[in-house]
């Protein structure tokens, strides 16, 4: 009889808690959609797949000794820029290049450009890389997970991806995030 | 001067409002101060027009290029024609959210004026339930979205506006949909002001549905407008991409489909009271969340205005006060409501029942598709995508049973129905009906959607059809079919005839096009060469042009089909003004399907070659088609209504 | 018999031929279904497929090379989604996070279903 009572009153409980369903599937969605708001960083860019791994393998080789990019970067940390003469945005970023190539080391992934252009565009807009590396192709800049030029990575000592910055990046940007290579 | 009159209307009728709210309710017993009716009728009623003024001031700004007008410098300039000056006004974040208030006020007009028809005690708490929604709309506006902020010096030109937005599709675009999601703010105070009065009756049903009626066909025709626009002008070859604010759009509209059912059923039967209620709050909620996705800059899409996260954290707070209030008030007054009176599954009320459950089972699914990036992101920091694959193929299998069982649900009868005449009936159609799908699999072995397209529209045809000769027969012999009884037939059902014909033709333009289309893409020089479908395509030359605002380059492309030879332009243009640049596809129709080719860059630059995508799109205008007349449905129904009226009020 | 299976053995030199024209139509073909799949990386509504822009013909052609030397389409999915992350799939993958929203039209009936049938008092056959 007892039991009758208790699960009478568990069905009544349940038929209650139904009709505050649709109020209580609002609050959840809400949290979320808050979480997002408050933590929405300004049309950030997709965080990169490779953020944590390790450099990958390249078949990119410089002009001055035909060495093997990951042979160069190795042991020492590295802030790789990806760029083209051809590229007007990479225009703009060669300053802040330019301003922190002194104390940080730089080396420039050329894509999809020639010798001659990138010598004629370094001419005029002077050189921040220590070593340039080319991508003839393009092929090779995919395994970097890349959407176009310029796009920079931050590579520490122990060879893994810091960050990802696609576009061009700014003083205040370059600043923030370079430091972390040397952690 | 002017527009700082304009601002300070916008103030006043803000302070109105707020003084509204604060006289309407004794706040120490909680009780309404009917008393006050008139004054408050009066308040309500300067308040609305003042918004409207306001709005009509913005627009003469734009027309006026006052530069002066920092809205008016970033979304206007001085070459553009009148129309797009015009509509430019509410091409824009702040414009359009005035444009939002003024519709609203427009619609609060109009039911001002029809109150009289309306219980006292009830549009008084109607009035103040829009009280309150114009107060969340009203101090968006004017503390994070002023359309009046001034700038100086005064620059001389304007920035321009978007060429993709120079457009009539575009220009007509956001005022309908505007007028269908403001529309439900009139459905949601009724459900309120009900829910307030502990009850939901018949006629409160028959009150409410018009404005639901209205608010459906805004939306219907407001996304089929911007679905066309997107095909026509964005070159991209498709009409609909599961783009999160293409969704949000279509959210709302599948709750008030299924509101518009669900109505129907409480005015003629006086059951599924709860459900009627729960989508009104449901369906303006929507309206409100897609708002707040398209405004804050949330979700990734092609649809995003400039995103701000304080106007994020403002949408969101009205959002979450309007809708948390109203679904807890719904909570409360649940059981007063309904009378736990049965329905019977072999009526029409229970087909339309299962039908909602189908429509809002596809509207939940979408919806959480649509946030899922947002959840996963919150979770576990992974940034995934859910795209248009998902929603096909979670969409179909919920849209089609609901198309199956209205119907077999245009055939029942309120209250109850001989559901062994029912199955007599059909089970001949669904017998020939599967026949003929088998043999058509058996020859072409044709895609699965035709199949399930087609076939769904032509249960829709059929069923129409019997349901009109089932009304058109003589009752006592079953063969004799008196034509006379076409004009006894109500005009509202023949409203619905024509509605569910429309999304029969909309169902049959989808599956024929998306079936059987064939696409072409490739890099190409000129003199090439390309066969899609019957046609044989030359790319012949480019033609350059300047004008004064843009420069463009037309792949002019010679077409030979069977019995017919023509040429087509596809135009890349560059405005100067922007830098921005728009393609123009170049289609050509040949009766409802479509010959659409687009030009793209040159690949690689300088080398003479060209993309060129061409897709043959057979029978894709029944879509948009089909959608028009399911909207002209929903306008003979409202019509019905209307005339009904007046042959009442004359005898 | 001779001259025979010379004929035959000419015939089958002819073969290999005429299967890789139609090899290379059957990857392309496969790789536009893939590509239809994925987002483009820069226009993000756009499927690869659709997209003009420069990385998405490279990661179309990309594509069509792995399918000419035999890779699976899980492979090259896989192969983008190590580069891309999976933002990159328009359609979310089937594992356990992700098992939910595969499910929610069925959830959605079930959970409306039964609300409905809590609340309103529904009868199948009059008696």
């Amino acid at each position: 009889m007892v039991d009758y009572i208790l699960l009478k009153n568990q069905k009544i409980n349940i038929m209650k808690l139904l009709k505050y369903t649709p109020l209580i599937l609002f609050f959840i969605v809400s949290i979320f959609l808050y979480n997002k708001i408050k933590f929405q960083k300004e049309l950030e860019p997709i965080s990169s797949a490779l953020i944590q791994k390790n450099f990958p393998k390249l078949e990119m080789y410089s002009f001055k000794n035909n060495q093997n990019i990951n042979e160069y970067i190795e042991n020492r940390p590295v802030v790789i820029n990806i760029f083209a003469s051809w590229c007007a945005p990479c225009r703009i970023e060669h300053e802040v290049l330019t301003n922190f190539s002194k104390d940080y080391e730089i080396v420039g992934i050329a894509y999809k450009d020639s010798e001659e252009n990138i010598k004629k565009f370094l001419k005029e807009l002077g050189n921040p890389y220590k070593n340039i590396f080319y991508d003839f192709s393009g092929k090779e800049s995919i395994h970097l997970g890349l959407y176009g030029v310029p796009e920079t990575f931050f590579v520490n000592k122990e060879n893994k991806v810091i960050y990802k910055h696609v576009g061009p990046i700014n003083n205040e940007d370059f600043q923030n995030i370079a430091p972390m290579i040397f952690k | 001067m002017l527009s700082e009159l304009a601002h300070i209307f916008l103030i006043i009728s803000f302070l109105l409002f707020f003084l509204q709210l604060v006289i309407s309710v004794d706040y120490n017993t909680l009780s309404f101060r009917y008393s006050l009716f008139e004054p408050i009728k009066r308040l309500t009623f300067f308040s609305f027009i003042l918004i409207v003024f306001s709005f009509s001031i913005l627009i003469l700004n734009y027309v006026q290029s006052d530069f002066s007008i920092l809205n008016v410098y970033n979304n206007s300039h001085t070459n553009k024609p009148l129309i797009y000056k015009i509509s430019g006004s509410w091409g824009n974040h702040e414009g359009s959210l005035l444009m939002w208030l003024s519709i609203l006020s427009i619609y609060g007009l109009v039911f001002l004026s029809l109150i009289k028809k309306v219980p006292k005690e009830f549009s008084f708490k109607v009035l103040v339930t829009l009280a309150i929604v114009n107060l969340g709309f009203i101090g968006f506006t004017i503390f994070t979205s002023n359309p009046f902020l001034r700038t100086f010096p005064v620059p001389d030109e304007g920035l321009g506006l978007n060429p993709v937005l120079q457009d009539p599709g575009l220009a007509f675009h956001p005022p309908l949909l505007y007028l269908g999601y403001v529309g439900l703010t009139i459905p949601f105070s009724y459900s309120i002001a009900a829910l307030l009065q502990g009850k939901v009756s018949a006629s409160w049903a028959k009150l409410v549905r018009p404005w639901i009626l209205t608010s459906w066909i805004f939306l219907t025709l407001g996304i089929t407008l911007g679905s066309w626009w997107a095909y026509y002008e964005l070159g991209w070859g498709g009409w609909w991409f599961w783009d999160p604010v293409e969704n949000v759009s279509l959210l709302p509209w599948l709750l008030t489909t299924a509101l518009l059912h669900s109505v129907r059923v409480t005015e003629k039967r006086d059951r599924l009271k709860s459900w009627t209620i729960l989508l009104c709050i449901l369906s303006f909620s929507l309206t409100l969340l897609g708002t707040f996705i398209v405004r804050s800059g949330l979700l990734t899409s092609v649809h995003a205005f400039a995103s701000d996260p304080a106007r994020g954290i403002f949408i969101l707070s009205f959002l979450v006060i309007i809708t948390a209030g109203s679904l807890l008030l719904y909570a409360i007054k649940l059981d007063k409501l309904e009378d736990k009176k049965n329905i019977y599954l072999a009526s029409r009320e229970g087909g339309l029942l299962l039908n909602n459950i189908f429509l809002c089972a596809s509207a939940s699914t979408i919806l959480l598709g649509t946030l899922w990036p947002l959840i996963i992101e919150a979770v576990s920091g992974n940034d995934i995508s859910v795209g248009a694959p998902y929603f096909k193929i979670v969409f179909l299998p919920l849209i089609l049973p609901a198309v199956f069982l209205s119907g077999i649900s245009i055939n029942l009868n309120w209250k109850k129905t001989n559901i062994e005449h029912i199955y007599e009936k059909f089970w001949k159609f669904v017998v020939v009906l599967i026949f003929i799908i088998s043999i058509y699999y058996l020859i072409y072995g044709g895609p699965l959607i035709i199949i399930l397209g087609v076939s769904a529209s032509i249960w829709l045809f059929i069923s129409i059809v019997s349901d009109i000769l089932n009304k058109l027969n003589d009752k006592s012999t079953y063969s004799t079919i008196k034509l006379n009884k076409l004009n006894k037939i109500r005009l509202s059902s023949y409203g619905m005839y024509l509605a569910h014909l429309g999304v029969g033709i909309l169902i049959l333009g989808i599956s024929l096009s998306e079936g059987m289309k064939t696409y072409y893409e490739g890099v190409n020089e000129i003199k090439s060469e390309i066969r899609v479908s019957d046609y044989t395509i030359k790319f012949n030359n480019i033609e350059k042009q300047k004008k004064e605002n843009w420069i463009s380059e037309t792949g002019v492309f010679l077409v030979k089909s069977k019995d017919n030879a023509f040429e087509m332009k596809a135009e890349r243009r560059l405005y100067l003004d922007t830098g921005m640049p728009s393609t123009e596809a170049a289609i050509k129709r040949n009766l409802a399907s479509h010959l659409y080719i687009v030009m793209g860059q040159e690949q690689p630059t300088g080398s003479g070659y060209r993309v060129i995508r061409i897709y043959y799109n057979p029978n894709i205008l029944f879509i948009w088609l089909g959608a028009v007349i399911m909207a002209l449905g929903g306008l003979l129904s409202l019509l019905d209504g209307r005339l009904h009226s007046l042959k009442k009020s004359k005898n | 018999m001779k001259i025979f299976i010379k004929i035959l053995i000419i015939f089958q030199l002819l073969i290999p031929n005429f299967s890789l024209c139609n090899n290379n139509l059957l990857q392309e073909k496969k790789m536009r279904e893939l590509a239809a799949e994925l987002r483009c990386v820069v226009c993000q509504n756009q499927s690869l497929l659709e997209s003009d822009s420069e990385i998405a013909k490279d990661l179309k052609e990309l594509i069509l090379t792995m399918y000419l030397e035999g890779k699976s389409k899980d492979d090259i999915k896989s192969f983008l989604v190590d580069r891309y992350g999976e933002f990159i799939l328009f359609k979310p993958k089937l594992n356990k996070s992700n098992l939910i929203l595969w499910l929610a039209p069925i959830l959605s009936l079930f959970i409306i279903g039964l609300l409905a049938y809590r609340n309103l008092s529904i009868k199948k056959r009059r008696n």
